[in-house]
């Protein structure tokens, strides 16, 4: 069905884990449409969904709720095939878009298509520089740390893109002639899906697709890189090609969902580190699993931060950061204990 | 019919010369054996063979097709290639790591047929690994993992094999074992081309040996030729007792001597 199926030679089928990961999604974006400020009930939803109720019910659901959710699918699925095809690529379990600075740099690169004025111009000015800043990024780390780089390598060079395009983000807002300068800073570092609608929805659409089926299509080489790059070569993989298209996708479907709801992080770390242990260890089955996972996991948290008590919503990337970092220090200690 | 033939290959490797003006040429159903002190440009001269470093000067034929002619896709059904080491970034199942092999048999989006299958179990069955098939390769030994690795280069069902130390680590009836699993690859058709530290094994189970130091081919030929009293103590430094058993020669490095040049040979991995 995909490239993640691989060698699938075992008792369960590859397609079983993604189809029971969609099965639960399905359901939950139904509870998705459900929270909100609003309390709508499932038969004011339906109406509100088939235009025959309330006038306002259709208003909320059409251009609140249904947009939100669509958005959370979107990004989640790109996050954590992100994290997915990153891990693959550089063999390291600590690759994420969001810890190794990818998401950071592309909020940079909206940022300033965005107080460039470029975004008025041109639609897809502000999607375009997301990308170009997380293809930017992708590049800086594969050149300062090296493909089958350490974690310490790669964490130490995840951590000085990250910080130089925080600090780069926070300048440009600084410097724009821009009253809500902080409330903007927050949204594009902590990411946010609230308040979006179907433009958004639209132009993250057409730059993700491309993006997951590149990174869909490299489940075959990644699995063939469990056995290092000579052998993964002598196996008929094109080495040369293989990170570029991993760069491409993952920078396509980072840099849109970044320029839609800022720098969300830590899914595509929780969500392939989860899945892995039921696709038997094999990265080219995770890259499917992932997407879906990752969906799943935004979805569940942005009903979570809708639901939650709070007195203004939580930011959804103030959420996933609370679940990740405990969860990176997990990682992190089981992986200095392995090595010991 | 010539498998494999090395014409006049030089090969640069961090600014040294790895290899100068090496030739061989590997038939079928032969194992070829390459010996030399270390750094002398084995695992160079392997992997030049395999396609995996471009020579300077000179040209690899693969069944009389030079290998930068080859289709990738085409050439990796035919050729396995087995690094020394074995090194695998996560810790599959022994199956599925084996599995990997049959990735160049596999047409896109398409699952293993039976055919792959039953190619699976036959190089688990020939590297001695089918009672691992279910572990994890982060809970095997050195020497099962050294197995499960050439059950991966197996499972390729390649014409020419290219093998790195395939038996440094292993106990002695593993080494005799997958040394044994080589020569019959050989005697199935195929090709096997081996670089070995173990000069009895060298002796025993290859045709042809390979002589190498310091990049430049000092012998070539039966393994007694290669491996004479005198390519002893010049290219390797060593005096060995030998005899022979079953026809066969075995040689045990004894002690070591001064080369001609009154050096020990370069040591480097």
């Amino acid at each position: 069905m995909t490239g993640g199926d691989a060698v699938a030679s075992g008792p369960a089928p590859s397609w079983l884990l993604p189809l029971g990961l969609f099965s639960a999604l399905v359901p939950l974006c139904g509870l998705s449409l459900l929270a909100g400020q609003v309390s709508l009930d499932p038969g004011q939803v339906l109406a509100g969904l088939a235009g025959t109720g309330d006038e306002a019910y259709g208003l909320i659901v059409w251009h609140l709720r249904v947009p939100r959710t669509l958005l959370a699918v979107l990004v989640g699925t790109s996050l954590g095939l992100a994290g997915a095809v990153l891990q693959g690529l550089l063999r390291n379990p600590l690759a994420e878009p969001g810890l190794i600075g990818i998401s950071t740099t592309a909020a940079l690169g909206a940022v300033l298509v965005f107080y460039g004025g470029f975004a008025a111009v041109f639609i897809l000015a502000l999607p375009l520089g997301g990308m170009a800043g997380a293809a930017v990024s992708v590049v800086l780390l594969m050149g300062l740390s090296g493909r089958g780089a350490s974690t310490f390598t790669l964490i130490l060079a995840g951590v000085a893109v990250n910080s130089l395009a925080g600090a780069l983000t926070a300048l440009a807002l600084n410097l724009s002639d821009n009253p809500y300068a902080a409330t903007e800073i927050i949204f594009w570092m902590l990411g946010s899906l609230a308040d979006r609608g179907f433009d958004h929805v639209w132009i993250a659409t057409v730059f993700m697709l491309p993006g997951w089926l590149l990174m869909l299509g490299t489940g075959r080489a990644m699995d063939a890189l469990t056995l290092g790059e000579e052998t993964a070569a002598s196996l008929g993989f094109n080495l040369a090609s293989l990170p570029w298209r991993s760069v491409l996708g993952t920078a396509l479907a980072v840099g849109a969902a970044v320029s839609v709801s800022g720098a969300i992080g830590f899914i595509g770390l929780m969500v392939p580190h989860l899945l892995r242990p039921l696709v038997g260890h094999q990265p080219g089955r995770l890259l499917l699993a992932s997407a879906i996972g990752g969906a799943l996991l935004l979805v569940v948290t942005d009903i979570a931060v809708r639901l939650l008590p709070t007195e203004v919503e939580l930011k959804i990337g103030v959420m996933t950061a609370l679940l990740g970092a405990p969860f990176f220090f997990f990682l992190l200690w089981k992986m200095r204990r392995t090595q010991q | 019919m010539i498998r494999l033939q090395a014409e006049a290959i030089s090969v640069a490797y961090n600014g040294r010369q790895a290899l100068a003006a090496v030739g061989a040429t590997v038939e079928d159903g032969e194992v070829v054996g390459l010996v030399g002190p270390n750094g002398a440009g084995k695992t160079t001269l392997l992997k030049t063979c395999a396609g995996l470093l471009e020579p300077e000067r000179g040209a690899v034929l693969f069944e009389d097709k030079p290998l930068a002619e080859w289709r990738p896709a085409a050439l990796a059904r035919r050729l396995a290639y087995l690094p020394q080491g074995a090194s695998y970034a996560w810790p599959l199942r022994v199956r599925r790591l084996i599995a990997l092999g049959r990735l160049p048999h596999l047409p896109p989006w398409r699952r293993p047929s039976p055919n792959d299958e039953a190619a699976i179990d036959r190089a688990m069955r020939l590297a001695d690994v089918a009672h691992l098939a279910g572990r994890t390769a982060d809970a095997l030994s050195g020497g099962e993992r050294a197995r499960v690795m050439l059950a991966r280069a197996l499972a390729v069902e390649p014409r020419l094999l290219l093998a790195d130390e395939p038996v440094s680590g292993l106990d002695p009836r593993h080494q005799l074992q997958v040394m044994e699993v080589l020569k019959g690859l050989a005697e199935g058709g195929a090709s096997v081309v081996v670089t070995l530290h173990d000069l009895s094994l060298a002796a025993r189970f290859c045709d042809r040996l390979v002589l190498l130091r310091d990049g430049k081919m000092m012998a070539e030929g039966a393994p007694a030729e290669v491996l004479s009293t005198v390519n002893l103590e010049t290219v390797f430094g060593v005096r060995a007792v030998s005899g022979r058993q079953d026809g066969s020669l075995y040689l045990l490095p004894w002690q070591v001597v001064n080369g001609p040049e009154g050096t020990a040979p370069a040591d480097k991995m």
